[in-house]
Formats: C-alpha cells, structure tokens, sequence
C-alpha cells in the first residue's frame, strides 16, 4: 500500500477510488476475496505528463577499504569539497552520501562500527552549467591518486555527465481534448 | 515500555514527484490502534528529522488496519533531478519501521510483547 496520496481520493483514469471502502476476507488457501469497493466518477481532467530539460548532474563513487574506511571517505568528500570550492565551480546541489553508512536511513542509522569493512563515498552535483558539471567528473581520479588510500571502484572510469529530463505532471480540462484514434496497419 | 515498529507493523513506500509516501500496515489487527495513537503525522515528522523538509500528512484505513503517510519535500527535488540513491523514497518504509514507540506493560503483555521485541 504505497504510492496512492489520499487513499478516500485514489484518481485513476476510470474513477475516484475510496481505498477506504475495500473489505478483504481469506476465502480459501491463497484466495483472498476484495469486496465493497466504493468511489466516484472520474475527474474533469486529464493527467498531462510534461518533460522539461532541468540542467545537467553526474554521480562520481569510490570505494573506501578497512581500517578506518568511513574515515578515509569522509576525508576524501572534505578534499573534494575544497577543490570544487577552488576552482570557482558552483552547483544548485552537491550531494555526499556514504553507501553502506547512512545512503538508505540517513542520520537514523546512527554510527558504522569502528572496523567497518567498507564504505561508498557517492558524491552527486547538479546544475545547468555543464562545463561545471564536466569539470567535476574530472576531479575523481586524482582522489585515487593522491587522498586517502585503500580506495577502488574507478574501474568504470570518468562519471558521466547527464542531461537532466525533469517530469512536470499537470492537468488539462476534458473538454479541451477530442480524441481520435488512428489505426496504422504496417506491411 | 519502549517496541520498535518493526514488531508490529510492515511498511512500503515510494515516491511522488518530492513526495514520499510510507504506508504503514499493522501485522495482527489488535496493533492498528496502537499504530493510530502513536504514530502520529507529527512523530512521523520529528523521526525523519533532516531527510523531511515539509509538512507530514497522515491518512487512516481502518479497514486494511493501515496508515499512510505523505512526507513531503523529502526527496531531493523528486524523479530525475534528484542526487539521492534512493531518489524514490523506496527504503523510508524500512526507515520507519526503526521507530519506538510507548505501550503500557498491561497493554503489551496482552499483546504477547516484550521489552526486547
């Protein structure tokens, strides 16, 4: 039960569905029976799935070994941080995460054992200037080379750098629309 | 005493747009209303402090003995313009359920639970 907002207020293209109102009752082994479903016609509108360029992102990991592994890779995000920082380059987002630390649960994880075996520094930029972005994906390989040792995972080479297709859903009246439908037979 | 969501209740979540929307389903019927008077959309909110940035909407569903949660401005912009890994808000069910919540001992030990569970 995910994804479904208001769940008296489920709209799909067919009705308004009330969540609320299904019965469920074992009917047997592996039956279940759903009953009781209510809703209300469907709405006036029509969903409008909208795509929009929205600037461009790269994602550059590397893996941190014990001992001291989160150490090393918190280490290696301040490093890389700085150089971002003395190279004029800015970003609407940088995003560090530590993949096997706090990448699913965040602060709720709490600390990584002191010996922890390993840890993926994941450290993600966003914005609309590419050449910034590009510049960024470069600033990954001298990490291997010069910061915190014990640390792979490059193997797939420089990150690259992707155009963002941001989603816009909208609405539109029915009325605006006339459907038509075009059968095409190919040969 | 102190029992951690996970003994009483299974959750799945997802994503809408920024969105991200954690239903919470009871595991025996008598847990649902433990889970209505405790788990409120304000502990909801005070729980996934720094990862929430908006408000937290919380909906009952008495009849599958289930909440849903909405948690918006939780995901880093939503969709494609996030950096998040889990830009779908796919594991804030299982950071949920890492929640403790209160039940007097006369209630639990109805309830077959304890303090370790």
């Amino acid at each position: 039960m995910y994804e479904m907002g208001d769940p008296v207020e489920y709209i799909t293209p067919d009705c308004i569905a009330d969540f609320t109102s299904i019965q469920l009752a074992q009917d047997g082994k592996d039956r279940v029976r759903a009953s009781g479903v209510r809703g209300r016609p469907a709405t006036d509108f029509y969903k409008v799935s909208v795509s929009f360029l929205a600037g461009y992102k790269a994602v550059g990991m590397l893996i941190y070994s014990w001992p001291d592994a989160y150490a090393k890779a918190q280490a290696a995000d301040k490093i890389l941080r700085a150089r971002l920082d003395r190279l004029g380059l800015h970003f609407d987002q940088v995003l560090t995460e530590f993949v096997g630390v706090n990448s699913t649960h965040g602060a709720l994880a709490g600390n990584p054992p002191a010996d922890l075996a390993e840890v993926q520094l994941r450290v993600g930029v966003r914005g609309n200037d590419r050449a910034a972005v590009e510049r960024f994906t470069k600033e990954i390989a001298p990490l291997i080379l010069t910061g915190p040792p014990g640390v792979t995972g490059f193997a797939g080479g420089r990150p690259k750098v992707e155009e963002i297709v941001a989603y816009w859903p909208a609405l539109i009246p029915k009325n605006e629309i006339n459907a038509t439908v075009e059968i095409l037979e190919v040969l | 005493m102190k029992i951690q969501l996970t003994k009483l209740a299974h959750a799945r979540s997802g994503d809408k747009g920024d969105t991200a929307n954690v239903g919470l389903i009871a595991l025996r019927d008598e847990f649902y209303s433990l889970l209505v008077r405790e788990v409120t959309a304000a502990r909801v909110k005070e729980h996934f402090r720094g990862i929430c940035q908006g408000d937290v909407e919380r909906f009952e569903l008495p009849n599958l003995g289930a909440l849903n949660f909405l948690l918006h401005e939780s995901l880093g912009g939503g969709g494609t313009l996030s950096l998040m890994t889990d830009a779908q808000g796919k594991t804030f069910s299982t950071a949920l359920l890492r929640m403790h919540i209160e039940v007097a001992d006369d209630e639990a030990s109805k309830f077959g639970l304890t303090e370790q569970d």
